[in-house]
């Protein structure tokens, strides 16, 4: 799948979480949307599997991060937006993430 | 937090899946140290107040939308991760940095030079949005109520 992201020592590598959930399969071809996704821990091993990853954080310097994170390994398919899950206005996707967020 | 997860739930389509990931608080985290190329058990480690309080909440807001029949629970459960290895002064440290955590009990008998790791409960909820006459109602209460100061 992706790149592992720094993520702090408290969090596992996301590759052993994805496996955990039911492995890439779960993802595979789908809209997504991560909410409150940090600096992209999530999304940028999303981006390789998902047709489509929506990242919305809002801690801009996250965001910035996470930008860079996915220039840098030449991922297309994942946005990343400063913005709260209250403000959402977007529709059709296939899965809403709270990855670590809802707590 | 259910405000949150409302807009989650109008952002999927009819059939499409919330995905709810988070340390649980329930369950105490574990303090294990590597013996024998396996990492056994060597104390544990309380969550703190304000992490419970959390984490209830969470579970609140969840309940709220299921309840309400906007959401139904497809899968879930808790799975088990291993994090901060390293030697035991470094994992009392960043437990002790930690808002998560209210405190370390290790075990007698320890090794102070062996390696450490914590291990954390997850849990995981894959919710599928529900979309019925009486969801669709209860949707509108809630923003009723909302609109009212609720």
């Amino acid at each position: 799948m992706t790149p592992e992201t720094p993520s702090g020592r408290q969090r596992p590598p996301i590759s052993q979480e994805i496996r955990a959930l039911g492995g890439a399969r779960v993802f595979r071809g789908k809209r997504v949307l991560d909410v409150g996704a940090g600096a992209g821990r999530f999304a940028l091993a999303l981006a390789k599997v998902a047709a489509e990853t929506l990242a919305i954080e809002p801690d801009p310097g996250a965001v910035a991060m996470a930008r860079a994170a996915a220039r840098e390994a030449g991922l297309s398919r994942v946005r990343f937006r400063v913005g709260h899950a209250e403000e959402l206005r977007e529709a059709g996707y296939d899965l809403a993430l709270f990855s670590w967020s809802l707590c | 937090m259910v405000d949150a997860l409302r807009a989650a739930r109008r952002s999927i389509v009819p059939g499409g899946l919330v995905l709810d990931v988070r340390p649980s608080a329930r369950l105490d985290a574990r303090l294990v140290a590597r013996r024998r190329a396996r990492w056994a058990p060597a104390g544990r480690i309380r969550s703190s107040a304000n992490a419970r309080a959390r984490d209830r909440a969470a579970d609140a807001a969840v309940r709220e939308l299921v309840r309400d029949r906007l959401l139904r629970v497809v899968r879930k459960g808790t799975y088990w991760v291993l994090v901060i290895p390293g030697p035991l002064a470094s994992v009392r440290e960043t437990i002790a940095e930690s808002g998560r955590f209210a405190g370390l009990v290790v075990a007698r008998g320890t090794d102070p030079g062996a390696r450490y790791a914590v291990m954390r409960p997850i849990q995981y909820a894959f919710l599928e949005r529900v979309d019925q006459a009486g969801a669709r109602g209860a949707e509108v209460r809630g923003r009723t109520a909302r609109s009212r100061g609720g």
